[in-house]
């Protein structure tokens, strides 16, 4: 059982997590979640009908392209997720909440600018970024700041940096913009959606602070003194990791599954095919970065090639669109934001996006 | 406690899929995903031990506030991508996925889009005399005239040119999933062409055929043999 026995100088922690009267019964289910229970059914329908299809021959060679593309995504994805619901985990864990409001809570502006470079310290990418996000939020920092973070953080780091120059032939170019208009558009976004929502209309009831899937790990000890040692706190990070896992686990696996579908039955000429202006261009892109939903350590070698056939402002967009807002993204977004954020989020990035890359295209149409 | 019970389940397939990927099952992880990233398998085997290890040491009462009955689907989602790995074994990229994947040119017929150069790692392969299609691609023009042999599969279309046929592999960064055609026209051998999607080692000289606008690598074959498929069958 969890208790309230802290170390004498530590600040008092968030509420713990305690199961009601001491002993688990089952909680009502609620609409959502019986909604949710019901769309589960049926993606294991779907998925269970296309594996029994896979062995007619007329539907096997399709089933393989989709066995191989889903089985790559989530081998690739997986491991970037447990890492960063272990971040997650030791983020709660260790990082005391008085830590996290002192540094984030005393200028909302100056938080957001910050949480936008985060990602060069933590070099995240986008499969791994909602259980950071998660926790972070968990531990009180401000809804627009870790919004901003959760944009930028796939884009605003070095690896990213790394694969975008690679792929371009080490044009330095390239990878600058890519960052600069990636960090623009998160900072905008998360200071507009900062306005608009706050913790109590964007959070799940459980992000929001002091309830249970937080326990404030900075002073609380989980049980007794022994539990204080750094080995005991380790564990409890492992759990609070493992929880992450079993709750966007399943979000992810489902991205990855709609994504090896797009990826094996809609053709590439389909968004090459509409290019009669450069923003039909980037908007094809645009969609085509939701819809393939690719690591984006990956993104731009896709991008590239597209060099020479679709404009520089198109490809930009795939590559900035892609790590803010894809098909598994926005399902794991459902594991901490309510959906009129979610919601919020498709409309705002998307269209930041596109006014971005209108505006590279009308003031510096030969930049890439 | 039979959530927990679950739970530990899926943590076990899990870390045993990854574990097997990484030892037994190398042929497979190969068709997955970029040899530079398998250290990936191996971490992710780790942490899910780790979750193993503390949820079976973890006490009963802090899970399952959600009865089974509205969690077992979520759960059961999580072991979806295991049951698919039954197709691995036969599972391939093949001339249907060159062509949807491949860019295409105003008569429908496969455009070569812009490839990177190699990224300086080592061409997968079985024979060392081999040149990479990648490389044909980016230096065609210093390379025309010389000798060269080629391992791809290959691909006979009606909107071919006549007596060529493509030569093609697929080149990726990351995974399976990012992969893109790398292909160059091979002329057909006399007698028997192979059948499409077949591995091939292919020897001739290369020239460059221009094709609706594009400059495409062809070698002219003097001998077009079967090839085992490689262990590792794509660029990088």
């Amino acid at each position: 059982m969890h208790n309230h026995s802290n170390a004498s100088n530590n600040p008092p922690p968030l509420p713990l997590y305690q199961p009601a009267h001491g002993a688990p019964g089952p909680v009502p289910p609620s609409l959502s979640q019986e909604l949710a229970w019901v769309g589960s059914l049926l993606f294991l329908a779907i998925a269970l009908l296309l594996l029994l299809l896979g062995q007619a021959p007329a539907w096997s060679s399709l089933v393989g392209n989709i066995a191989i593309n889903f089985l790559a995504v989530m081998v690739e994805a997986l491991p970037f997720m447990l890492i960063g619901s272990l971040a997650g985990g030791l983020i709660e864990v260790f990082v005391p909440a008085t830590w996290v409001e002192r540094v984030v809570r005393q200028h909302r502006i100056r938080a957001v600018l910050l949480a936008g470079l985060l990602g060069l310290l933590l070099p995240v990418c986008e499969c791994a970024i909602v259980p950071v996000v998660r926790r972070l939020l968990g531990k009180g920092v401000p809804l627009a700041a870790a919004l901003t973070f959760l944009l930028a953080g796939p884009i605003v780091n070095g690896i990213v940096a790394a694969s975008t120059a690679i792929a371009y032939s080490y044009d330095w170019l390239v990878p600058a913009v890519r960052l600069a208009t990636g960090y623009l558009i998160a900072v905008v976004v998360g200071l507009l959606l900062g306005r608009w929502f706050n913790r109590d209309n964007g959070l799940l009831p459980q992000w929001n602070s002091g309830l249970p899937t937080t326990c404030g790990h900075q002073g609380c000890s989980h049980g007794g003194g022994r539990e204080s040692s750094r080995i005991a706190r380790l564990r409890h990070a492992l759990e609070h990791a493992s929880d992450d896992f079993f709750g966007v686990g399943f979000y992810l696996v489902i991205g990855a599954f709609i994504a090896a579908l797009v990826r094996s039955i809609v053709p590439m000429d389909v968004f090459s095919h509409l290019l009669a202006s450069p923003w039909q261009a980037i908007l094809l892109m645009m969609a085509m970065a939701v819809l393939l939903n690719l690591c984006s350590e990956a993104d731009a070698f896709i991008a590239a090639s597209f060099r020479g056939i679709l404009p520089g402002s198109a490809q930009m967009a795939f590559m900035v669109l892609g790590p803010m807002l894809d098909l598994k993204l926005l399902l794991m977004y459902l594991s901490v934001f309510r959906k009129r954020l979610i919601l919020a989020l498709a409309i705002t990035v998307p269209l930041a996006v596109l006014l971005v890359m209108l505006g590279l295209q009308r003031f510096f149409p030969d930049l890439l | 406690m039979p959530t927990v019970f679950l739970k530990n389940c899926i943590l076990a397939l899990w870390a045993g899929f990854f574990i097997w990927l990484a030892t037994f099952g190398q042929q497979h992880l190969a068709r997955l995903l970029h040899p530079k990233l398998w250290w990936l398998v191996i971490c992710g085997a780790v942490v899910l031990l780790l979750f193993l290890a503390v949820n079976l040491r973890r006490p009963r009462a802090l899970s399952g506030q959600i009865s089974l009955w509205w969690r077992w689907p979520t759960l059961l989602i999580l072991v979806v991508p295991l049951a698919y790995c039954m197709m691995l074994p036969t599972a391939r990229f093949n001339s249907q996925t060159f062509a949807q994947r491949a860019l295409q040119d105003a008569e429908g017929g496969a455009a070569p889009g812009f490839v990177a150069p190699e990224s300086g790692e080592e061409e997968a392969g079985e024979g060392t005399t081999e040149t990479s299609l990648t490389r044909l691609n980016a230096e065609a023009a210093s390379l025309a005239g010389q000798e060269v042999e080629v391992v791809c599969q290959v691909m006979s279309d009606a909107k071919l040119p006549a007596g060529l046929m493509v030569c093609y592999r697929f080149r990726i960064t990351c995974c399976a999933a990012d992969a893109q055609p790398v292909f160059i026209f091979v002329t057909k051998p006399q007698g028997a062409v192979p059948a499409n999607d077949a591995w091939v080692r292919a020897k001739g000289r290369l020239s460059v055929y221009e094709h609706r606008g594009y400059a495409i690598p062809l070698v002219t074959a003097e001998t077009v043999a079967s090839e085992k498929e490689p262990a590792v069958p794509f660029l990088f």
